[in-house]
């Protein structure tokens, strides 16, 4: 357990060392899946819909802020949507502008959450969103999932249909416009799966907010089971054809993902839980603490190996700095040669009288003396405790 | 250069806008945002009825009648002010708390710069003292 968390520290120190590119990193690879996920779906355009127009656009999309990959995406989606259905693009866009309009204006930093559930979908983990948005946000990450599922089987709906859209002779456009909305908003998978998650979002998120030990666990835990035991029943119910050990492998990774998530998000020692009770004036309190797992980063250890070839240089420099000190220090007790103000000093000495003179110079000697002697045993105790 | 490195984040990242959204009154940024919110509600709304109607286009052909469009049109109304004045609350709570983080956000940054002078100003003379002798030689 020790190694795994001592790994979870150098991922989060190597992270925050390179935070810039690693951000970089994972904006590539969104925008990556999210174009890949668009052009597999209504991929009409050819020269857009190639992997290396992707990738480019990926690589724009790297440099700048997460928005602007929303916005790439959405505008992608629309031009692709032109290609075959004018009612199509009408209706998708009429539906970006409700969900801008009523949930992205206020929140804009969670625009990436539409792109990430479309890409969940088609990486066949769809069952990980519920689960990871309702362990690291709250209830309000309902608008943002419900919106990329619907996108998503507006682009699921497009690709099986996309001929019966491309007819021109399918009557009028009114007629067309009915058609495709009656059957995105009417298509009982998307319902139900819309279902699925919102309640499993939810029970997530209630479970894992309560004081029980080992509450993320037990929240991921139920969050699967009811997320699968929906989808079984309402597929049985609804007649919907499904593969079940899709579903069963998918929540299974997508359980193994939360708990992923949760190693980095919420890591605590329930051995080492405290439940403490103290009182106010107004309240009693009934405080349960958990300390958070955290492991110190092993220090480094440099051993010298080539100390000794030093030593001659220390021992040079040590002596250059004493003979230094010795000369400043003769600079500072005789600047009456050097400045200005000393010779105007000397000059009113040599007024005062010749023996009033070499008394002054008498003293400057031994003063002199003294530094030299205290240099040189200062010298000599750094020599004998560089022996030692 | 803790202080330095905090100033500059402020200013290439968040503060740009901030400091847009602090010179207005807080009054008034709050009363325009709402303004606008009011207007893009309306926008939504209208997109939204009309994805309704379409939907149900086939319903509304065969069975309206002069009683039910009346009644239509009062759900569509009532559903309008209701929607209308849940944003505007919830865009008055937004904008206020976002004009509340701007300032406190803007006081730090200029408590930060006045700190960061007081340094400035703190070298300066050391550094004055330290360069005479070498301009006197």
């Amino acid at each position: 357990m020790d190694r795994i968390l001592e790994i979870r520290e150098r991922i989060k120190a190597v992270y925050s060392r390179y935070s810039m590119y690693a951000d970089m990193v994972l904006r590539f690879l969104l925008a990556l899946f999210t174009f890949i996920t668009i052009n597999g779906n209504i991929g009409f355009h050819k020269q857009l819909s190639s992997p290396l127009a992707a990738i480019a656009l990926s690589v724009v999309c790297a440099l700048l802020p997460m928005n602007f990959t929303v916005l790439i995406a959405v505008f992608l989606t629309l031009f692709q949507l032109i290609q075959v259905s004018m009612e199509a693009a009408a209706v998708a866009a009429v539906l970006m502008l409700i969900m801008y309009i009523f949930y992205f204006r206020f929140a804009p930093k969670n625009g990436y959450m539409v792109l990430l559930t479309p890409v969940a979908f088609t990486l066949n983990i769809p069952y990980v969103i519920p689960l990871g948005f309702g362990l690291s946000g709250g209830p309000l990450n309902i608008v943002p999932m419900s919106c990329g599922v619907v996108l998503y089987y507006v682009l699921h709906y497009v690709k099986v249909y996309s001929s019966t859209l491309n007819d021109a002779d399918g009557g009028f456009a009114t007629d067309r416009l009915s058609l495709l909305l009656d059957n995105i908003f009417r298509n009982p998978e998307m319902l139900l799966v819309l279902l699925a998650f919102v309640v499993t979002l939810t029970v997530v998120y209630i479970i894992r907010r309560m004081s029980v030990d080992h509450a993320w666990k037990l929240a991921i835990g139920c969050g699967a089971v009811l997320d699968m035991a929906i989808l079984f029943i309402g597929d049985f119910a609804l007649d919907i054809e499904t593969s079940f050990l899709g579903l069963i492998a998918g929540t299974i990774i997508s359980a193994l993902a939360a708990l992923v998530l949760e190693f980095f998000l919420f890591s605590v020692d329930y051995t080492r839980a405290e439940k403490v009770q103290f009182e106010d004036d107004e309240y009693y309190y009934y405080v349960k603490a958990v300390p958070k797992v955290s492991i110190a980063q092993p220090e480094k250890k440099i051993q010298k190996i080539n100390t000794k070839k030093e030593e001659p240089k220390e021992a040079a420099s040590q002596q250059a700095n004493v003979i230094v000190s010795i000369e400043d220090a003769l600079h500072r007790t005789a600047p009456a040669e050097q400045t200005g103000e000393g010779e105007a000093a000397s000059e009113e000495e040599s007024a005062a009288g010749p023996e009033e003179d070499i008394d002054g110079d008498e003293e400057e000697l031994r003063y002199l003396e003294q530094i030299i002697k205290e240099k040189q045993e200062e010298f000599l105790n750094r020599e004998n405790h560089n022996n030692e | 250069m803790k202080i330095m490195t905090r100033l500059a984040s402020y200013d290439s990242g968040e503060g740009r806008e901030e400091q847009k959204t602090i010179r207005y009154n807080r009054k008034d940024y709050v009363s325009f945002h709402v303004l606008a919110t009011a207007i893009w509600v309306t926008v939504g709304y209208i997109a939204a009825v009309c994805l309704i109607l379409f939907l149900h286009m086939e319903y509304f052909t065969s069975h309206m009648n002069g009683a039910k469009l009346i009644v239509l049109a009062v759900i569509v109304i009532v559903g309008y002010a209701a929607l209308l004045a849940l944003y505007i609350r919830i865009a008055g709570r937004v904008y206020r708390g976002r004009y509340s983080k701007a300032k406190e956000n803007a006081r730090l940054y200029y408590m930060d710069l006045r700190r960061l002078n007081r340094l400035y100003e703190k070298e300066r003379p050391q550094a004055g003292v330290s360069a005479e002798p070498e301009g006197e030689q």
